[in-house]
């Protein structure tokens, strides 16, 4: 905004793009350094943190190098605005990577969602649009303010906002039934709360519509950067907020505790239902909101079985889908800049006419279809053996997960098909060097990491 | 080193072929093929029979979780590489005998698929395994969907899923043994050396079976077959059945027998009882079949139920006769879809009615086709009837009646073939066909090595068995003594 006023438009996204680079740069040296601390009780700063953070910024990066096309000169008006609402977000994202405390969670999760709720609506003369953001708005506020009332109420039976201290609180209550009780619904509003914004079913139903109104380089990062940071956080509350209640409560109660059950149930539910509405749908940009509701599915899967392992596996799912889900996105908005259609119909013998960009596109969807040598198959592939690592009767879960994959590579290869099948090419799709290099690099990334994913091994196994 | 060599020197000519012109492209794909080939030969000269695996490379690729790149020879393996090597040298001289448009990626992909074959056939790490043997899926399936026939996006894709389904079973299963193992490992001697009990093996067992039954295939999951079979460039045909195939077969062999011995014994006579069935069913719907392409393919999955009987038979014999069989059968199979493509492009049609007296028009290619066709039917002094015979004697020593059933396979064969034969090329001579012309000499190049293996093999069938006795004994004791143990 500030190079705005001072008149240097033209330098606004390399100025962001250099900004978010210079971030990425320091928090490497933090993880390199292992610095911790912690600040004023709210924020902590550890591995964990600064792993996080990084694939954060990392996103926003990318994000930032890929959706340059969109906003140069005569496509929108504002760069500079948008720019700014996306540097908001990745604030809220960086603090759901570290909070302490519950109060830093609401934040953070409204400062993702505020610029998202704006950024949505940002292409003005669509309705779809409008109705995106009005929609988002609306049943985010209500997501949000049942998670208030949960924290309310954990604050009520344990008497802190802190993390630490909720979790020691939580283990005073078994005496008490009333707290007890009260401790169960604040969870279970929590999760409710945090559902909605990773997109699991039965909260999901904003998703298609938000994702497919919004401008392509804004699905592009909410389904990326927002649903990773969600996770996050969701994954850091019930890891080290409730583990250790739910630990004592399986020696006490000696049956699962009740929010397991309902993670499970949440989980299995957004599996299927992703991916078997994914199948009906007839373009690309609903068939990757399903998708990232499905795999949302699988990422909860760690969430239900926090462990040293699943957290390296929810690292390096999350990386392998927001490096895939961006390749995809990017290719869809080339697509749809020239041919102004998203359907399956547009995508027609693509793969004579750009075969560049066929490519990329079908390494991403292979990648999210769990086909190796992808790093979508190593992520898959290391969440399954984290979750049977845990104890081999798992093996029922991994079942249902693969169930589900096996469903989705229907409508990853749909477009595929329509690439490679088609007899005609259409028009060729004219793409500038710089973008096209972009593209390349970091599609690469899919192969090069699914052959070496030791680098993801390494920084997964640090943050904890 | 030979064995990496033979894995990353068509991986990387493969993906330089992609950025080749189509005529280079062509070249050096049949360079590289037969570059391999003769290093194949190499391995067959260094290769000692008798002992373990060799010529193995191992390279830590995930330390953390206990996956190396290691991959080894042993003699089924050996024979299997060799029948990849000699195989795609013959497919890429039949494509390019034809102007494939984008000739350049469909020769690419050809060679990149060699490279995952080879890679199943000595993977001796289970996730290397897996990873080669998923990507040795999507060569071919771009294959058929951008050179296939009509239907071809239903079809190639229903070959993909149902595959797949089998895939992901298979690595439930191999997860399952990875947790099992004390330190987190997925080394075959890890996996081997695990004392299994029972409901796991039943488990573990299960998810391999299906994978490798949908891969065979065997009845009932064969329905993917003929439709794939058919709508893929001929090419593809050959590298599905000639290969692809033998991926299963293969790994029933190395995956299965030695790990759930349990399984294999207790559950054997029902898969026996259903790869007889695929037999009979199979041959009769052969017979039946107006398309001669659509026939073979039938036949194929008759060939493979006599394979997959004796997979389960348990004794020497029987899986001397199994993996001899893998060999001859793919070049055969081969040899025959060879002979269908060259009589579809001269005719325009492969419908038997419609065709008829081309030995008047084509005398050498009547006597080709007629060897190819006897090595299919078994008859002695070919490829084909030492393993059929070696399958039916294995079988019959382990179950009379299930063995007396499946030799029908050779009275079958002889009909639905000798049938076919006489209906195209035997005959009054039909004035339609009288500007179809002889095999070219580019034909020949194809034509005479097949007839070479198949005679070669048929009289000297001992070098082969010789290679592959030692880990055939070694695995067969070992189901028998995992079996004891319970």
């Amino acid at each position: 905004m500030i190079s705005e006023i001072i008149g240097l438009k033209k330098w606004i996204w390399s100025i962001s793009t250099i900004g978010i680079a210079g971030i990425l740069g320091l928090t490497v040296y933090e993880v390199i350094n292992g610095k911790t601390g912690v600040f004023y009780g709210m924020i902590e700063q550890n591995n964990f943190s600064s792993i996080f953070s990084g694939l954060l910024l990392f996103i926003t990066f990318i994000w930032f190098l890929l959706a340059k096309d969109h906003y140069k000169e005569g496509n929108n008006a504002n760069p500079s605005d948008q720019a700014a609402l996306i540097i908001f977000a990745t604030v809220g994202g960086l603090i759901l990577t570290s909070y302490t405390n519950l109060t830093m969670l609401f934040l953070g999760i409204e400062i993702v969602s505020i610029p998202m709720f704006i950024l949505a609506g940002s292409d003005k003369k669509n309705v779809l649009s409008n109705e995106s953001s009005l929609k988002y708005f609306i049943m985010g506020a209500f997501a949000t303010g049942i998670m208030l009332f949960g924290i309310a109420l954990l604050y009520g039976a344990t008497g802190s906002f802190d993390l630490a201290g909720i979790s020691n609180g939580l283990m005073m209550t078994f005496q008490n039934p009333n707290l007890f009780f009260l401790v169960l619904i604040g969870i279970s509003f929590l999760m409710v709360g945090l559902a909605f914004k990773v997109s699991a079913a039965p909260f999901h139903f904003w998703v298609p519509d938000v994702y497919e109104g919004a401008p392509t380089v804004i699905t592009a990062f909410m389904s990326t950067f927002v649903k990773t940071a969600a996770f996050v956080a969701f994954f850091k509350l019930f890891a080290f907020g409730f583990y250790s209640f739910g630990a004592y409560w399986m020696q006490f109660f000696k049956t699962y505790p009740v929010w397991a059950m309902q993670l499970f149930f949440l989980s299995a539910i957004t599996i299927l239902v992703g991916n078997i509405v994914a199948v009906s749908q007839t373009n690309l940009k609903r068939t990757l909101a399903y998708s990232g509701i499905a795999q949302a599915g699988y990422l909860l899967l760690t969430v239900l079985l926090p462990s040293p392992d699943t957290l390296a596996a929810l690292f390096i799912y999350t990386t392998a889908y927001s490096i895939a889900t961006l390749v995809a996105f990017t290719a869809l908005y080339h697509v749809q800049k020239v041919k102004n259609d998203y359907s399956f119909e547009a995508f027609r013998g693509l793969g004579k006419s750009n075969p560049g960009i066929a490519v990329v596109l079908t390494l991403a969807m292979l990648s999210l279809g769990g086909i190796p040598p992808t790093i979508g198959f190593f992520a898959k592939f290391y969440l399954f053996k984290s979750i049977l690592a845990l104890n081999p009767v798992f093996i029922w879960v991994i079942l249902l997960a693969i169930i589900g994959s096996l469903i989705s590579l229907y409508y990853y290869f749909k477009v595929i098909i329509s690439m490679f099948g088609g007899d005609e090419s259409g028009t060729k799709i004219e793409l500038t060097t710089s973008d096209r290099i972009i593209l390349y690099a970091v599609a690469s990334l899919i192969i090069l990491l699914g052959l070496i994913p030791g680098i993801l091994l390494e920084l997964g196994s640090m943050i904890i | 080193m030979i064995a990496a060599l033979l894995i990353l020197f068509p991986l990387v000519t493969g993906l330089i072929c992609f950025a080749l012109p189509g005529k280079r492209a062509s070249r050096l794909a049949l360079e590289s093929s037969i570059l391999t080939l003769l290093v194949s030969l190499y391995a067959f000269y260094a290769f000692i029979n008798g002992q373990q695996s060799q010529l193995e490379v191992s390279y830590p690729w995930i330390p953390s979780i206990g996956i190396n790149f290691h991959i080894g020879i042993d003699g089924i393996s050996l024979l299997l590489v060799f029948l990849t090597a000699f195989l795609t040298p013959l497919i890429l001289l039949s494509s390019q005998s034809k102007a494939y448009s984008q000739s350049s990626n469909f020769n690419a992909l050809v060679i990149l698929m060699q490279a995952a074959l080879i890679g199943v056939f000595t993977a001796k790490d289970a996730f290397v395994f897996y990873v080669f043997w998923e990507l040795a899926l999507i060569p071919i399936y771009f294959i058929s969907l951008i050179w296939g026939g009509e239907n071809r996006k239903p079809v190639t894709f229903k070959f993909f899923i149902y595959t797949t389904v089998g895939s992901l079973l298979m690595l439930a299963s191999i997860l399952m043994l990875y947790s099992l193992t004390p330190n987190g490992s997925f080394e075959i001697s890890a996996f081997y050396a695990l004392p299994l009990p029972p409901i796991y093996q039943y488990i573990i067992f299960t998810g391999f079976f299906l994978a490798f039954a949908i891969k065979m295939p065997i009845f009932p999951l064969h329905t993917w077959q003929p439709d794939t079979y058919v709508t893929a460039p001929t090419e593809g045909t050959m590298l599905l059945s000639g290969i692809m195939l033998k991926m299963g077969i293969y790994g029933v062999i190395r995956w299965i027998l030695p790990l759930t011995p349990i399984p294999v014994v207790e559950w054997g006579w029902i898969i026996i009882l259903l790869a007889v069935i695929g037999i009979i069913y199979a041959s009769v719907i052969a017979l039946k079949q107006p398309n001669f392409k659509r026939m073979v393919a039938y036949v194929s999955i008759a060939h493979v139920g006599l394979m997959a009987a004796g997979l389960f038979a348990g004794n020497e014999i029987a899986l001397q006769g199994v993996v001899i069989q893998m060999l001859a059968h793919g070049i055969n199979v081969v040899g025959m879809f060879y002979i269908v493509d060259l009589i579809t492009r001269r005719t325009g049609t492969d419908v038997l009615d419609q065709l008829g007296g081309l030995r008047n028009q084509a005398p050498l290619l009547a006597t080709f086709f007629l060897i190819i066709l006897m090595a299919n039917i078994a008859l002695p002094l070919t490829n084909g009837f030492v393993g059929e015979y070696l399958l039916i004697v294995g079988l019959f020593q382990h179950d009379v009646w299930m063995a007396s059933v499946a030799a029908l396979t050779i009275i079958f064969g002889a009909a639905y073939m000798l049938n076919g034969y006489q209906k195209m090329m035997l005959g009054a001579k039909k004035e339609i066909y009288n500007h179809v012309t002889d095999v070219t000499t580019k034909e020949l190049l194809v034509l005479v090595p097949i007839t070479i293996m198949i005679i070669g093999m048929g009289v000297y069938p001992k070098f082969f068995l010789d290679i592959s006795a030692g880990p055939v004994k070694e695995i067969v004791n070992a189901l028998h003594q995992g079996y004891s143990l319970k």
